[in-house]
């Protein structure tokens, strides 16, 4: 192979607060070549995404970047600003995170590609608008020509990371860096996008810059790796030598705590459903039989269940007789006591509105939840206080569901002054041993949120969810904003304090690989409807629903020859649906 | 009680109270004075700023003295002669005299002068002033005018007015020059009730329209011109009036031209400044005593200001009704309790600009008034003799929890507070409780009252001192909204008050009123205080601005501009 | 067809605010404890002369009948009085001013130009100043130019219009002699005179509303600043000044055009301080007079003309926001 695409040389990358500088990056040198993916791995703070923004110069002005980046030899660091706008966004394409802020929200797609065509390219409206119907016809939108004229918000956060990167491959650029392509994006869409990043790399010959945190979309994707921490690259390679022979502790680390789904899909054969049958079953394991499905499957028989939904609905709009969305549809469920139970699905499926129904923040608009044996929905104001006073929440950002203005002990014995259970040194104390549950140093006591990281807040939360002790404890994506390793001590820490005060819990994730490892039975929702529920293991190994063997197809593995099955499988799920 | 116009209405004056004014450091020498550097002549243009939006030139809804802007467009049957250090004095107008009386005074007959024309060339006949004073009976003109006349003329009180179909009997007039006015009683006054704008001259048959305010038919020296309701009236010269038939108007400027709805604050600057038409203008309300306070550092504002002799009564009405007070000997208490030199330092920060002390009931300038002092003191009062009298009365430990009300407006709560600090030396206690304007009417004119304190101020709507006293001490203006605030009540000055009423020799009925002043003042219903001061400024080319002893405002027929 | 039902449903809604202002109004003016019959009552004030002043002018029946009347007359017309005399207000009859002998709708019509002119080009000067000097400040977030306006717009949002107003008269009209001080002339005798006397209160009122949109544009500004979307454009390629012109400042004067649209329609309703200060006729001094002079009709009148236009400003506000930003769109 030639010299490489582009060539990144002891890039060092600072930042200036109060006038003292703080290195973000330290000497980072990798290569990219053309049709290749190199994968930046590295967990929240590695300095991955700081590289990448400074090789186009669109860190802030408190930066300081060294080093040199040769695209195709040109150093891009040395670059005047003219001289960099027009390698931006031409020679050089970039995606980000979130699709659904990156595009601007008042102008319309075909606005926003035909920009990007055209401050690069000498053509005309109409060529432009060609050429952005082409490029939506690369990404393999649909409906390309509506398209070009909707809005952002009328777009999914699929369809829009596929116009995100459309506009980054406008002008056919050398070089596509993709900064957590996939990350917000959910399991079955990002298999899809996925594929699209590897069709472009095939096609086109385009190099991608891979950043991502996910071993599971390297294992999919990657050709060589580069993993870093702290603002230093600590390992390098091909991936195959990355994954089956690293060197590094950290990247075994790395490697190590992703919690991952070990179930294969598709394991084992769907028996038919009987012609006309609406419900397939087997054992105790339960699915609906149509996809996608009109009705929920029937919840299982409960025995003395903490918590019980019985054919619960929640539905938003209807105001003026506009249209009436049914977020959730006749759902029914329970859970044990001390069973946990994991509710999977994706966004817009309404596994967080039953969360919401559930604690009290939006009403059902039918059937019952009921709590104990009493159904909390019918309570009185008080009384649906006292009732909710005995579930736990745990929300998704911890950041967010602290009070930044509270101290640690303070918002960890919130519940307990609020439903005035303890006061004075019984509650100082019982606080003490909740921080001390959730292995938090009670030194922290007097501390904020903010000079906590993120694992430590999600912890004060739990804290603050179990010091109740509570019946029933909801965990609404409880680890999703959190960095892998962080996530399996979460997750540890979880399965402890579930042994050991054995609450009833629900689980919600979109994550099957989390649910695989805290849940004893596992319902799963597609949109507004529960399509299937049973023992984790075998809905894992043996999915009955359509939906969930996607699901299962879709999510990533962080291993090379796993993830290689798994693609497989899902291409083929993919044709079937294309045939059928 | 609350006024459109402050020139409008002079009567109640307790918005005045606080707008007064001062006279500086060399007040004594200008404080009867105007400012005649230079001698007025004849033409230019006189402009009037004025923070009023609406000019009313309709005379049935009018309540302007007979010195401002309505006597420059309507004359009536007669005028009032007024100049600094005398007596205003009831003068003819359109007539040749101020009337012949007969019949104990029940009847008043009046010639109008020949020659006389309204502004479209009509002579002005007796029928036309009969016209004018009906017209101001019909529903539709009642809208705020003074209606001393309307229960005075015999039928009066029943009468609707003109347009119905109906005249008045007791107004006659046997030719085109001659008016018989039957009155009811007998009443000494009549001269001056027939100088209120209703006895303007209105065109027979005519003035049915809601707005003839805005196109009247002139008598008086000019007409009106122009007129934008907020923006300007515009007042050019009568063709048809005669000076020779008019002894009150000079009618120097060729045209007056009034600046409405301008804020007071702006005013002041603007006339301060000086520049342009603003040096041939003059303010028509009253410089406040923060703005005379700034015009002490400005030697060329200092001269342009003018400021009243005397003016409105400032009184402490003690509610002779309720509790103690219902005891004359505690009231008189009171009378050594106040500090009066207090009462002017909260009202404007010195004697000088606050106005003389009080000591009657009639005010400066009015005929007949006699400077007495029942309960004499120092100005800063007598606790020690107040306490004497209310321990005499069975009050030895003085008064507690008196219920002092005032409006909120105008530095009232804070005068209040000096009136209360004055009487807390003698022993009485006093809760002072400041309301809302609306409300404070409301309560101190209505039926039921609770108040034991209340201040107030009052300057008479004609200049005799029957508008002095009979207002305010009559028992038939308690409640009703009637301003008897004391709730003073005593047959015997009431028989008074109605036998000086209907003295028609000027002299006589002047000597009555003065001993009914005192008799008043011996039962002590009140507190006589000050008599407040209005302060005006004007350009620099403004000439023959005075302030006549009374009233405390500029006299409009007589300013003129140089060149 | 949404679209359509939309105004409608808007011009229901608005009439029932306009309803309840009236009724409010009504109400309150009730519970206050003056008769508005005294203002026409003349002196002395007998109980005969108030009945009569009280039922020429339909005072003389309950509240809530008076507010039926009113209301009828808006289809009807009214008459006060009868014979030669009677005072007509023809439908649609918003009420007629005792006091100043007109009908309210008059009154009000006269004075809408002066208000109009006043407000509107204020508007649009402090519009343009506020949004300009907010995108500079934004632009040079933390430099001297940014701390300057920072400081300066402390003083225009603290700052008493009346007292910024005298200032400006003290200063541009008496001292540098530069601009007329006071009244208005109509823009149809003489369209320079009209904006020759409306300069400095435009400057005066733009002054003291433009700090508010120098902040608002700021904050916003610098909120859009760093969104996503704008590292998106910036990696397209694009300049900055497209960056910023086209891609921030569209998102950031989102919320400036609510907050314009809000305050433009209150200050049409009168422009109280400022044309007082002037001594401009506009509504602002007739509501003020109103108030004064106890004047129910014109109080109702004003009331419910502010009411108006505020409720349609909001109208006009949340139209031009979906035109703005096709997330508020219907679709």
């Amino acid at each position: 192979m030639s010299s490489p695409r582009l060539s990144v040389e002891n890039l060092s990358v600072e930042f200036s607060t109060d006038g003292a500088w703080h290195p973000a990056v330290r000497q980072v040198s990798y290569q990219l070549d053309a049709g290749q993916v190199l994968a930046v791995v590295g967990e929240s703070g590695s300095g991955k995404t700081v590289t990448a923004l400074s090789l186009l110069g669109l860190l802030p002005a408190t930066a300081r970047v060294t080093g040199r980046a040769l695209l195709d030899g040109t150093d891009l660091l040395g670059l005047d600003a003219a001289e960099l706008r027009a390698v931006r966004g031409n020679r050089v394409g970039m995606v980000f995170q979130e699709p659904m802020s990156a595009l601007n929200p008042v102008f319309t797609i075909g606005d926003q590609l035909v920009e990007a065509i055209r401050v690069h390219r000498d053509s005309s409206r109409a060529q432009a608008r060609q050429r952005a119907l082409d490029l939506l016809r690369l990404v393999d939108l649909p409906d390309p020509e509506q398209r070009l004229r909707a809005y952002p918000h009328e777009l999914s956060g699929g369809q829009l990371q596929r116009v995100v990167i459309a506009m980054a491959m406008a002008n056919e650029p050398a070089v596509l860096i993709a900064d957590e392509p996939t990350t917000a994006l959910d399991v079955t869409v990002q298999a899809e996008i996925l594929a699209l990043l590897r069709d472009l790399r095939d096609r086109l010959g385009v190099a991608i810059l891979l950043i991502t945190h996910d071993m599971g979309v390297v294992a999919d994707i990657a050709d060589h790796v580069v993993v870093m921490r702290d603002g230093r690259v600590v390992e390098q390679g091909p991936v195959a030598a990355i994954f089956t022979e690293a060197h590094q502790d950290y990247t075994k680390q790395l490697l190590g705590s992703v919690v991952s789904l070990t179930a294969s899909a598709t394991a084992q054969p769907v028996p038919e459903p009987d012609p006309g049958a609406e419900i397939v079953a087997r054992d105790g394991h339960v699915a609906v039989a149509a996809h996608p499905a009109h009705r929920s499957i029937p919840d299982s028989a409960a025995v003395n269940p903490a918590l019980l939904l019985d054919n619960l609905s929640v539905s938003y709009g209807g105001r003026f007789r506009s249209l009436v969305v049914r977020a959730v549809d006749r759902v029914s469920l329970h859970v044990e006591p001390g069973e946990v139970l994991g509710l999977v699905g994706e966004s817009g499926s309404g596994k967080s509105t039953i969360a919401a129904a559930v604690t009290g923040l939006v009403t059902p608009s039918g059937g019952q939840v009921q709590v104990a044996g009493v159904d909390i929905t019918r309570l009185g104001r008080r009384a649906a206080r006292t009732a909710r006073g005995r579930i736990g929440v745990v929300f998704q950002d911890p950041a967010s569901a602290l009070n930044p203005r509270a101290t640690i002990a303070s918002s960890v014995a919130e519940p307990l002054r609020l439903h005035r259970v303890l006061a004075g040194a019984a509650l100082e104390r019982r606080v003490d041993e909740l921080l001390d549950a959730v292995h938090l140093s009670t030194s922290l006591r007097n501390r904020f949120p903010h000079e906590l990281s993120g694992g430590q807040r999600q912890r004060v939360c739990i804290a603050r969810a179990v010091a109740l002790n509570p019946d029933l404890l909801i965990a609404d994506e409880p680890t999703s904003a959190l960095d892998v390793s962080v996530q399996a001590k979460i997750l540890d820490l979880f399965a402890d304090l579930q042994r050991e005060l054995s609450f009833a819990c629900l689980f919600i994730s979109h994550d099957l690989a989390v649910i695989q490892q805290v849940a004893d039975r596992v319902a799963v929702m597609h949109r507004g409807h529960l399509v299937e529920q049973g023992p984790t293991r075998a809905v894992l190994t043996a999915p009955l629903h359509p939906y969930t063997r996607r699901l299962l197809a879709a999510a990533p593995v962080a291993d090379l020859a796993e993830q290689r099955r798994r693609r497989q499988a899902w291409q083929e799920l993919n044709a079937a649906g294309h045939r059928g | 009680m609350r006024r459109r116009n402050l020139l409008r209405g002079l009567a109640l004056v307790t918005a005045a109270a606080s707008a007064v004014a001062l006279a500086g450091c060399n007040a004594n020498a200008r404080n009867t004075a105007s400012t005649q550097t230079q001698t007025a002549t004849t033409g230019g243009t006189l402009y009037i700023l004025s923070d009023a939006a609406t000019q009313n030139y309709d005379p049935a809804k009018s309540a302007n003295l007979a010195t401002t802007s309505l006597a420059l467009v309507h004359r009536r049957l007669t005028a009032w002669n007024v100049a600094p250090g005398q007596p205003a004095a009831v003068v003819p107008d359109l007539t040749t005299d101020t009337g012949k009386p007969s019949d104990d005074g029940r009847t008043w007959t009046y010639t109008l002068r020949e020659g006389l024309k309204f502004s479209d060339g009509t002579p002005i006949r007796s029928q036309d002033v009969k016209w004018g004073v009906e017209r101001s009976f019909a529903p539709a003109f009642t809208g705020g005018g003074l209606g001393y006349h309307k229960t005075l003329l015999v039928g009066g009180a029943d009468y609707r007015g003109p347009f119905e179909g109906q005249r008045l009997a007791s107004i006659e007039t046997p030719d085109e020059r001659t008016l018989v006015f039957h009155l009811a009683r007998p009443y000494g006054d009549w001269p001056w009730i027939v100088s209120t704008p209703a006895f303007a001259p209105v065109p027979e048959g005519k003035g049915a329209e809601a707005d003839y305010s805005e196109h009247p038919v002139a008598s008086g020296p000019y007409q009106l011109a122009e007129y934008q309701k907020g923006v300007r009236a515009k007042l050019t010269r009568n063709p048809n009036w005669d000076k020779n038939t008019d002894s009150v108007r000079s009618a120097l400027p060729d045209e007056v031209v009034f600046q409405l709805g301008q804020d007071t604050t702006v005013i002041s600057q603007r006339l301060v400044a000086d520049s342009g038409d603003d040096r041939f203008a003059f303010g028509a309300s009253f410089v406040s005593p923060a703005q005379l306070a700034q015009l002490q550092n400005n030697a060329s504002a200092k001269q342009r200001v003018v400021t009243s002799k005397s003016g409105a009564l400032a009184y402490l009405a003690l509610n002779t009704q309720k509790g103690p007070l219902a005891d004359p000997k505690v009231r008189q208490a009171f009378q050594y309790a106040v500090d009066k030199s207090a009462y002017q330092i909260a009202s404007a920060g010195s004697a000088q600009l606050a106005g003389d002390i009080a000591t009657t009931l009639i005010t400066e300038g009015i005929p007949g008034r006699e400077q007495y002092d029942l309960y004499p003191t120092q100005p800063t009062g007598d606790p020690d003799r107040a306490k004497q009298l209310l321990a005499e009365a069975g009050y030895p430990n003085g008064l507690d929890n008196l219920d002092f009300v005032v409006a909120n407006t105008n530095n009232l709560p804070e005068k209040a507070q000096a009136v209360q600090a004055s009487l807390a030396r003698a022993g009485i206690k006093t809760n002072i409780r400041s309301i809302d304007r609306d409300a404070y009417d409301a309560e101190v004119t209505g039926n039921q009252v609770n108040y034991d304190l209340t201040l107030s101020s009052w300057q008479p709507d004609f200049p005799s001192a029957n508008a002095n006293l009979q207002p305010l001490f009559a028992s038939s203006e308690i409640g009703n909204g009637g301003y008897n605030l004391s709730r003073y009540r005593n047959p015997e000055v009431d028989q008074l008050i109605e036998r000086a009423q209907s003295t028609v020799d000027p002299t006589e009925a002047g000597r009555q009123w003065a001993e009914i002043d005192k008799k008043i003042q011996q039962d002590s219903p009140v507190v006589p205080l000050i008599y407040t001061r209005n302060s005006f400024l004007h350009g620099s080319k403004v000439a023959n601005f005075f302030i006549a002893d009374f009233p405390a405002y500029p006299n409009y027929l007589q300013i003129g501009v140089t060149p | 067809m949404r679209a359509l039902r939309f105004v409608g449903i808007r011009l229901v809604g608005m009439l029932v605010v306009l309803l309840i202002v009236v009724f409010c109004t009504y109400v309150v003016f009730y519970l206050v404890p003056t008769d508005p019959a005294q203002q026409s009552c003349g002196r002395p004030c007998t109980p005969q002369n108030l009945a009569i002043a009280r039922e020429f002018m339909g005072f003389d029946v309950p509240w809530w009948q008076q507010f039926l009347t009113f209301l009828g007359g808006i289809v009807a017309g009214r008459t006060f009085g009868s014979g030669a005399t009677a005072i007509h207000c023809p439908a649609p009859c918003f009420g007629y001013s005792f006091q100043q002998n007109a009908t309210v709708l008059d009154l009000i019509g006269e004075r809408i130009p002066v208000t109009f002119s006043l407000a509107l080009g204020a508007a649009l000067l402090w519009l343009v100043i506020g949004v300009a000097t907010g995108v500079l400040a934004a632009l040079r977030r933390g430099r001297p130019l940014d701390r300057a306006l920072m400081v300066a717009s402390v003083a225009g949002v603290s700052a008493p219009t009346y007292l910024v107003g005298l200032l400006g008269i003290l200063v541009f009209g008496f001292t540098l002699d530069m601009v007329p001080v006071n009244g208005y002339v109509p823009l149809t005798e003489s369209p320079v005179d009209w904006a020759w006397h409306l300069v400095l209160p435009w400057l005066v009122l733009a002054f003291v509303h433009a700090a508010t949109y120098l902040r608002l544009t700021r904050s916003q500004m610098l909120d859009a600043l760093g969104e996503d979307y704008i590292r998106t454009a910036r990696a397209k390629g694009l300049r900055e000044s497209t960056v910023v012109g086209k891609h921030a400042l569209r998102n950031a004067l989102l919320p400036v055009v609510t907050l314009f649209g809000i305050e433009l329609g209150s200050l049409l309703g009168g422009v109280v301080i400022t044309e007082r200060v002037f001594g401009m006729p506009g509504l602002g001094g007739l509501l003020i007079d109103a108030v004064h002079q106890h004047d129910l009709p014109l109080l109702l009148g004003c009331t419910l003309f502010s009411a108006f236009i505020v409720v349609l400003a909001n109208v006009v506000v949340d139209l031009c926001y979906g035109v703005l930003d096709p997330r508020a769109r219907l679709t």
